[in-house]
């Protein structure tokens, strides 16, 4: 198996260096690598150059569903928990009711349209859940900088994983042979019990470890194995483990420091994981081709739009729901976990079918990544933002517009004895200016209609800090008799500013 | 369970345990090698015998020391010891040749015949290369002459295993003459694939990984990728896989991005090698483990005693002081993995027994459970023999360091903020993790290290044990609290967050630019000044 890894992971490091500049993400590559083993091999057995056990299948399996654990356990322990986050309970909301429908519909159809009820249940939890694996670092980012569609998505994301793992604990009990109750009883048992005690455990863990690097990483390894003994031994399939071990992590510093040591393993058992189930793939019959495209339009199209719907209806604006919910246009990989657990117990194609439209819709997402700004205008190219949630007193003049509101220009409107108007395209933002009693505009400012109702002819002072080179170039570029104070981090002050702090501090 | 076992239960057991005596193993002082040895004491036949080795540990056991020997190769640059390579060169020179020697007269006056002891020879080496420097490490002695000593002549023992491994490979010897050819083949084979390794890293790898340094997940894969074609190729010409392995690290050991590298492949090694050497344990039983134990004994109050002496006077014919010599002698008297896993190679072609593997497993766990105490405490012990040794040479002195600051790389800050350090300090040292921005530090002749900051390695590599200052501009809030919780010198943080300014300036940073907060002073000025 040395040689048939090695090849392998020789076939994955060729694709990737071609594939490089081309943008293709590294999931579909390893994919195509496994399909492209799948030709060599043949090729060299039909030739007898190596023989029928050249590769395993079985162990191959075993490599795809350890590695896609391990990828789900990883991606789990990352996640921001702020039960405390404004956009929590109306995420909860929006997701439970889109990964409702979601799910009876798509099951509905599937029944509708022949699919035995196992098929079409795993069609429906397929459909009902997204996945952030690709976007994750940017999400986390647009959540730490407080970008309420970052949080949003994280928020949705841990709904749709923790949907998704009662349905399928569900599923999988059932096919397993023993009383679903009780399956799920014991998973969401499990869940609960991780998330209340996991600063404990954390505490425990480093003690125990000392923080050693050696030793905190095979922390990170015996607790996955250990929770997923713990759902097995019951009778459980082993997802709710994989989650809950997740779960156990996240927001602690064991987690921190387990997934820095973690994420070269993870790497590699990935690469290895969808190596394999490129390898193992198969091309199902028509009718579940057919699925797999209707599972993939709907994921990347369909389900998006629905969600976008679904957020306005909570009082976000349409912008904010649409990158909310464009962010998690992937089919989830915890799907791809249960029909590879379920693989061997069906004859269907159901692993095949929902790999297929995993593959595809990673590569959507991939590419619709950082373009989700110009999709939207495209969309929604008459859109405006809803005037409700704007107050611009009609008589406003010789005023001061605060574009942008954060921290860096809260209170500025303290320091000016003239009106001020506050413009943001965040709805807390504004609302915070609107308990302040500020006048405000809910707006794209890169729009000249955004100006235009701030009456900006009018205006005597601009101030902005947000750090946009487009909207510093589009506010420069107003032909207004408007002083603009205009500072972003490439400024000149900025940086002589920074320099003095620094010569500060070294100094003392 | 209708479900077939998500993760291989014997696989899970191994990892737990192995876990768990880790775990004792620290607090005991003992490095993790041995807690992994007992894991596979305890699990298989020895003790419990709960765990088979299936094809799938089998598997991960066999990627194991290769794994290794690629991160050894890795680590080895030949810069750091030039100035002393020919020194070092001769005295392991002379200490494998000596040590092998004594190694076959032991074996030999214990009984063990002459075949036998031949084979036992070429597996006994004294020199831990793993534990001693992961400790040398740990003590900040990497650096020091008697660590460099030590370094040198582990890389050098290795190459030697590595020959030996190959030759143990090739089976069993019918004649002088299938000895002399076999030897000769591993290594015409083995400097034909070390040239074309490295001429190759030279040229397409390392462009390859340049090409490949933006994507982290790529430029890992690309790598280890680039690791085992050379262990394929090392199995399909009949050498052993770690020579394969160890030919692919040694030649991307010299290019920039081999720090990066090592830190990505040192967690996935330390995985694999727990059930490495979990599985040389397994594969023995009692009566096996302890068929020679009263030789073992014997074996090593001499062979350990005689590795001490020989390294000494080698060092001190070699004219290091007598500090150097005392010191990096006493830190090589534990038995090497390599020599447990020639052993192991040997029983699997029929050269050798298990007993004989377990007469060696002994050696090697005994002579580690004092060796580790001996390095800790090297210093101490050297004071107080001291005054019975002819002290000749200057005593061991602290490499001055110059003046530096370490700055973890942010392309946009780092350049508006290099003037106040450059007038500052005598030398800043970069780590950037952008390979443009990289690349533009090199073509402006600044020092920097390639790699991630969040990684140890990397951090050593930078100097930030013994710099005066380290200045963050990551905005990495998780790795700011970490440096300033541990780092002992002046840490300097930049945040947009004033929340997170404050936990980090609790935590010990000395100071946190807050960088709106000067975007803020600006505005406010100015408005005032409009108002």
């Amino acid at each position: 198996m040395i040689i048939s890894i090695s090849l392998a992971l020789m076939i994955a490091g060729t694709l990737l260096v071609i594939l490089n500049r081309t943008d293709i993400p590294e999931i579909p590559i390893y994919l195509g690598s496994g399909l492209l083993l799948t030709a060599l091999v043949s090729i060299a057995q039909s030739r007898d150059i190596i023989s029928h056990e050249f590769i395993e299948a079985e162990i191959m399996r075993e490599i795809a569903l350890l590695g896609l654990s391990i990828l789900v356990f990883y991606s789990t322990s990352g996640r921001i928990l702020d039960p405390k986050s404004s956009t929590a309970i109306k995420s909860f909301k929006a997701s439970m009711w889109l990964s409702l429908v979601s799910f009876a519909g798509i099951t509905g159809l599937s029944l509708y349209f022949g699919f035995n009820s196992l098929e079409s249940l795993f069609f429906g939890v397929t459909a009902s859940l997204g996945s952030t694996l690709l976007d994750s670092g940017l999400v986390k980012e647009e959540a730490r900088k407080n970008h309420i569609y970052g949080w949003i998505t994280e928020d949705i994301d841990f709904f749709d994983d923790l949907f998704g793992i009662v349905v399928l604990t569900l599923i999988l009990a059932y096919v397993g042979g023993i009383a679903p109750f009780t399956g799920l009883m014991v998973s969401l048992g499990l869940i609960l019990s991780t998330v209340v005690l996991r600063e404990h455990f954390s505490s425990l863990i480093m003690r125990v470890t000392g923080g050693e690097n050696e030793l905190v990483l095979l922390s990170g390894i015996a607790t996955l194995i250990s929770l997923v003994w713990v759902t097995e031994s019951t009778g459980v399939s082993a997802l709710a483990g994989i989650y809950a071990a997740g779960l156990l992590l996240i927001d602690t510093e064991l987690g921190f420091r387990v997934r820095e040591r973690f994420t070269a393993v993870k790497d590699f058992f990935t690469a290895l994981s969808f190596i394999s189930i490129g390898y193992l793939l198969t091309l199902p019959g028509l009718r579940y081709l057919a699925v797999a495209t209707g599972l993939v339009i709907f994921a990347s199209f369909i389900r998006p739009l629905l969600s976008t719907q679904v957020l306005r209806l909570q009082g976000y604006d349409l912008r904010t729901s649409f990158m909310a919910s464009v962010q998690s246009s992937q089919i989830s990989e915890i799907v791809v976990v249960g029909s590879l657990l379920i693989a061997p117990l069906t004859q269907s194609p159901v692993f095949e079918t929902v790999a297929i439209g995993f593959a595809a819709t990673t590569l959507i997402a991939h590419l619709i990544e950082d373009r989700e700004q110009y999709i939207f205008d495209k969309l929604f190219s008459e859109y405006e933002l809803d005037s409700e949630k704007s107050f611009v007193p009609n008589d406003i003049e010789d005023h001061v517009i605060l574009a942008g509101y954060d921290w860096k220009t809260k209170g500025l409107e303290n320091i000016v004895d003239k009106d001020v108007i506050v413009a943001d395209y965040s709805l807390e933002r504004v609302q915070d200016a609107e308990e302040r009693g500020l006048p405000h505009l809910l707006a794209d400012l890169h729009s000249d209609e955004a100006w235009e109702k701030l009456e900006v002819e009018k205006a005597s002072v601009i101030v902005s800090a947000v750090d946009d080179n487009d909207l510093i170039d589009k506010i420069e570029g107003l032909d207004v008799d408007a002083e603009k104070i205009l500072l972003s981090s490439g400024s000149e002050e900025f940086e002589d500013e920074l320099r003095e702090m620094l010569a500060e501090a070294l100094k003392n | 369970m209708v479900f077939s076992a998500l993760i291989p239960l014997d696989f899970g057991i191994i990892l737990v345990t192995a876990f768990l005596l880790a775990v004792i193993a620290s607090r005991t002082g003992q490095p993790t090698v041995i807690a992994y040895l007992v894991t596979g004491l305890v699990l298989g036949p020895v003790l419990l015998d709960i765990v088979e080795v299936t094809e799938f540990i089998e598997l991960v056991e066999e990627l194991g020391f290769p794994m290794l020997l690629f991160l050894i190769g890795l680590e080895m640059k030949f810069d750091a010891f030039r100035s002393i390579l020919s020194r070092v060169g001769k005295i392991a020179l002379v200490q494998v040749v000596t040590q092998q020697l004594m190694a076959f007269l032991v074996a030999y006056f214990l009984g063990f015949g002459l075949l036998n002891s031949f084979y036992i020879s070429m597996c006994t080496i004294f020199g831990a290369t793993p534990v001693v420097v992961k400790m040398l490490t740990d003590k900040h002695e990497t650096s020091s002459r008697a660590g460099r000593v030590d370094i040198g002549v582990l890389i050098l023992q290795d190459i030697f295993m590595v020959v030996v491994l190959g030759f143990l490979a090739a089976g069993q010897i019918s004649g002088a003459t299938d000895l002399v050819l076999t030897l000769g083949r591993i290594i015409f084979m083995g400097v034909a694939l070390g040239a074309v390794s490295f001429l190759a890293s030279k040229t397409i790898e390392s462009k390859l990984l340049g090409d490949l340094s933006d994507n982290k997940h790529a430029f890992f894969i690309q790598g280890l990728a680039w690791a085992f074609l050379f262990i394929a190729l090392a199995d399909i010409l009949g050498l052993s896989l770690e020579i394969g392995g160890f030919l692919a690290g040694i030649s991307l050991g010299q290019v920039p991005y081999s720090t990066e590298l090592q830190e990505k492949v040192r967690p996935l090694t330390n995985l694999l090698l727990a059930v490495f050497f979990a599985g040389i344990g397994l594969s023995l039983n009692a009566s096996e483990l302890f068929a020679y134990w009263q030789e073992a004994l014997i074996a090593i109050v001499i062979l350990s005693g005689s590795a001490f002496v020989i390294m000494y006077l080698l060092t001190r014919w070699q004219d290091f002081s007598t500090e150097t010599s005392f010191k990096s002698s006493i830190n090589l008297v534990m038995m090497s993995e390599f020599g447990l896993v020639a052993g192991a190679v040997a029983v699997d072609r029929g050269l050798l027994t298990a007993g004989i593997l377990g007469y060696m497993t002994l050696i090697k766990l005994i002579t580690n459970g004092y060796a580790v105490y001996l390095i800790q405490y090297n210093d101490r012990i050297y004071r107080y023999f001291k005054p019975y040794l002819n002290v000749v040479g200057e005593e061991e002195k602290e490499p001055v360091s110059e003046d530096h600051a370490v700055v973890f790389g942010n392309s946009r800050l780092d350049e508006v903020i290099r003037p106040v350090l450059d007038e500052r300090f005598d030398q800043v040292v970069f780590v950037e993790a952008n390979p443009h921005e990289m690349r533009q530090l090199e073509e402006e002749g600044e020092e920097f290290v390639f790699g991630d900051p969040r990684h140890p390695e990397v951090r050593r590599e930078a100097g930030i044990e013994d710099c005066s200052a380290v200045i963050s501009l990551e905005e990495d809030f998780d790795l700011d609290k970490e440096m300033a919780q541990n780092l002992e010198t002046v840490f300097i943080a930049v945040s947009d967050d004033e929340k997170e300014a404050e936990e980090l300036m609790e935590n010990g940073a000395e100071h946190v630019i807050l960088e709106d907060r000067s975007v803020e002073k600006i505005l406010r000025e100015k408005l005032e000044a409009e108002s």
